[in-house]
């Protein structure tokens, strides 16, 4: 009975393999050039590539035997069938097929040798045995009924023979000249890119299939186009006078096929028993055409920008402009009224040592993310990269407030220098004007972007250099506000200026003192001497 | 790519944390594929990893490649395929995780069982490209006919060795690593003509030790992070210095002008050397063995 269950298990594998197709010449049997197994859970399948082109799957899923494809047969799952199916297919994966073959081969015959052996075991899985055998017994016979019905079936497709493709479902369009497509094309602005594809990929009228279930080109039909597939399963047994793209789907040209062309792929798998004159290129992860977001004269909805729809647009990004101006305004604001001698120490640092400023808080921007991850990663430290995150953010605020009071300052200062001795009490000034200095050329930007047609590159350049200041600002400020730790320490800030002296005034009330004093001393003198 | 990204992070975390709790349900696939050598002139190999062990050596001359793969397929897909035309072959293996699966349970979930092995024949010449996202990763290239090589890791523990000379010539190695230790022995077998590594944030170690019959150059570069190069005694070595807030110790080298150092046997050395070093914040060491 076991040695029934092997044999069974032999049949499977070898019986089948070398096995011709009707119409083909019996042959020794096929070399193996690729050999692939799947174990899992619910599935052990055996994938041979032959050299002759051919393929065979055997595959073993949830108590059906397939072969081919096709269901051959049932087998208890977890069973004896199963168990030695497994074995033999963990033997090939570690080493070669033949030699894992030899071994299933060797066991059976030692089972044979040994009829004491087999006798003992078959009594003790007797009930067992029997069911799995008659399974086997099925499975053979179905086995051979489905061999049958795919001679039937090959005998059937040779009859397809002069018969155009067959496409099963999804949409099929055919293009005689790409210049129609790529003149439509050219009106949403994707003349360049697409001429450039089509110039250098296609050539000649085009079939397109997509999302067809399945594709056909019978043996002997003949398609004079070049053919794309998308998301479209195909095989290809005649002849393609052109080249072959298939996106996102399978392609099998079998012996019988012939591309001309070349067979590109992308995202896809080709499978080549035929022949292709041209090359078979992959590519993977194709990127589709985008239009960048700079290249504002594209537009896919409509025309090219009007004067009325840029004046629309440059008001719009003024009113932004200055909603972040009031924004920032109040901030500020609240930041001098809460934290003058902060943001004044943080306003000294950066103008006094902007070079080390900027320097420390480009740094600081480099390590924030590494910092942060650190921190994520100890568990201890976790908890606190909330109020990382929320400090880093306040003492960028804080310097950027800082770099708009030290602009607002040093700008007042070359006006009105006069106004020095009133710095103390005029921060909301210096803060409220540097923020004005900081944003102008967003302004600036705003205003060209208005007449874009005109002054578009302009606009471009100012809004490029504002992002720029921004950056720059931010970086400063925030290095000011660490190297100043948050605005309490002067290590690289101006020595507070102390209040002027009144030196006459004192000077006037030194005079009397200093009389009533040499006075007082003349007095204990005399009368020292008496 | 997303989904890559959100794999490599919650590996990453979950590898970290060292979480000690029982792996969640995994239903492991082991897919098994070789194919034999049968006269490609060419072979290029892809491999994109997101997250498990992976290996790779040199594999029996007669067999093109072996892959052995084991991944749980709820978790992961495995995408492997071989196209030829005209003696040139591609293999493209491509493990990646799937976009609905919930890794929010990370925790508890063992990465690391899952693996990759590839064997490759050292008898037909290859141009080899391997993405990693959060892998270990043990290479032994020695033996290969090597036309080409690039190598880029994201958070993953990278340990790349030339064992044996290479059979071939390549003109390009690349190496770029991410947030990883990368780390690179006996790069005199590689055969590599020029040679390029960057990395993000880490470690990265070179040994530039091996059977040296040509000149090579090299451009290193870190983010942050060290780097340790190793050099043989006998070739001539020159290192062109470009850093930030790096300290560079090379103890046996001679300062030039223009933040050049020379070995001492550099007039006199057979084979050549030439580094760029360049990098913001770490430490840059140079010993000669």
């Amino acid at each position: 009975m076991l040695k029934d269950t092997l044999f069974a298990v032999l049949v499977l594998i070898i019986g089948l393999v070398p096995s011709p197709l009707p119409g083909q010449t019996a042959q020794a049997r096929d070399e193996i050039l690729q050999t692939a197994v799947v174990l899992s859970g619910d599935e052990a399948t055996l994938d041979l590539e032959l050299a002759s082109g051919r393929s065979l799957q055997i595959r073993f899923s949830n108590g059906i035997v397939y072969v081919g494809g096709s269901e051959a047969g049932r087998y208890e799952p977890g069973g004896t069938l199963e168990s030695a199916w497994r074995a033999f297919l963990r033997s090939t994966s570690e080493g070669e097929f033949n030699g894992a073959l030899a071994g299933l081969a060797g066991a059976a015959a030692e089972l044979e040798a040994d009829e004491a052996a087999v006798a003992v075991i078959a009594e003790a899985l007797a009930p067992f045995l029997a069911e799995v055998s008659s399974e086997v017994a099925d499975a053979i016979a179905e086995a051979a009924a489905a061999s049958a019905a795919a001679a039937a079936a090959y005998a059937a497709s040779a009859q397809l023979e002069g018969l155009e493709e067959i496409v099963e479902g999804g949409l099929v369009v055919e293009l005689a000249e790409l210049d129609g497509l790529a003149r439509s094309l050219g009106r949403i602005g994707l003349t360049s890119e697409l001429e450039h594809l089509l110039s250098t990929d296609l050539d000649g009228p085009v079939r397109i299939v997509i999302e067809a279930d399945d594709y056909l080109l019978p043996a002997g039909a003949e398609l004079g186009a070049t053919l794309i597939l998308v998301e479209t399963d195909a095989v290809v047994a005649g002849k393609i006078a052109g080249d072959v793209l298939v996106a996102d789907g399978n392609l099998l040209i079998t012996p019988s096929g012939m591309i001309e062309g070349d067979v590109i792929g992308v995202d896809a798998n080709v499978r080549n028993q035929g022949t292709i004159v041209g090359d078979l290129r992959s590519v993977e992860g194709f990127a589709p055409i985008v239009v960048a977001p700079s290249a504002r004269r594209v537009r896919i909805r409509g025309e090219a920008p009007t004067a009325l729809s840029s004046l629309w647009s440059g008001l719009g990004s003024l009113a932004k402009t200055i909603a972040m101006y009031l924004l920032f305004g109040f901030l500020g604001a609240l930041i001098v009224y809460f934290f003058r001698n902060n943001l004044e120490t943080v306003s000294d640092t950066v103008s006094l040592s902007f070079g080390r400023s900027f320097l420390t808080g480009l740094a600081a921007e480099v390590l924030f993310l590494p910092i942060g991850l650190v921190m994520m990663i100890l568990i201890v430290t976790a908890i606190a990269v909330p109020f990382y995150a929320l400090a880093f953010a306040l003492l960028g605020l804080l310097g950027y407030m800082g770099v708009a009071h030290a602009a607002g300052e040093n700008l007042t200062r070359r006006r009105f220098s006069w106004s020095a001795r009133m710095r103390r009490s005029n921060s909301y000034y210096y803060v409220l004007n540097g923020l004005g200095v900081l944003l102008a050329l967003f302004v600036g930007a705003s205003i060209t972007e208005m007449a874009y047609p005109l002054l578009g590159w302009a606009h471009d350049l100012l809004i490029a250099s504002a992002w720029i200041l921004t950056w720059i600002a931010a970086t400063s400020g925030l290095g000011a506000a660490l190297l100043s730790r948050a605005g309490t320490q002067l290590t690289y800030a101006r020595p507070r200026e102390l209040p002027a002296l009144p030196i006459d005034t004192l000077v006037g009330e030194m005079e009397p003192i200093e009389a009533r004093a040499g006075a007082r001393r003349r007095t204990e003198e005399g009368a020292g001497g008496q | 790519m997303r989904s890559k990204a959100l794999v490599a992070l919650a590996a990453l975390l979950a590898l970290v944390a060292g979480s000690v709790a029982p792996a969640a349900a995994q239903s492991w696939k082991t897919v098994s594929k070789s194919r034999q050598l049968r006269g490609q002139e060419f072979l290029d190999v892809e491999v994109n990893y997101a997250v498990g062990r992976f290996e790779l050596r040199k594999g029996p001359d007669q067999q093109l490649y072996r892959v052995v793969s084991k991944y749980d397929e709820d978790a992961f897909e495995l995408s492997s395929s071989y196209l030829e035309s005209d003696g040139r072959g591609s293999l493209r293996i491509d493990i990646d995780g799937h976009d609905d699966f919930d890794f929010s349970d990370s925790k508890d979930y063992d990465f690391e069982a899952g693996h990759l092995r590839l064997e490759l024949t050292g008898a037909t010449p290859t141009v080899l490209s391997m993405k990693f996202a959060a892998v270990e990763a043990r290479l032994d290239l020695g033996g290969l006919r090597l036309r080409e090589l690039t190598l880029e890791t994201g958070a993953s523990d990278t340990h790349v060795r030339f064992s044996e000379p290479n059979q071939d010539v390549a003109e390009h190695c690349t190496f770029k690593a991410g947030a990883a230790v990368l780390k690179v022995e006996e790069l005199g077998n590689s055969g590599c003509r020029k040679i390029n590594v960057s990395g993000g944030v880490g470690k990265l170690a070179l040994d530039f030790s091996g059977e040296w019959d040509h000149d090579a150059t090299g451009d290193i570069n870190v983010g942050l992070g060290t780097i340790e190069i190793t050099v043989p005694a006998e070739l001539g070595v020159r290192i062109d210095r470009s850093t930030f807030l790096m300290s560079f110790d090379a103890p046996g080298f001679e300062k030039q002008n223009g933040g050049v150092w020379l070995s001492r046997n550099w007039d006199t050395a057979r084979w050549h050397l030439t580094l760029s070093v360049s990098g913001a914040l770490g430490g840059i060491t140079v010993a000669r063995l």
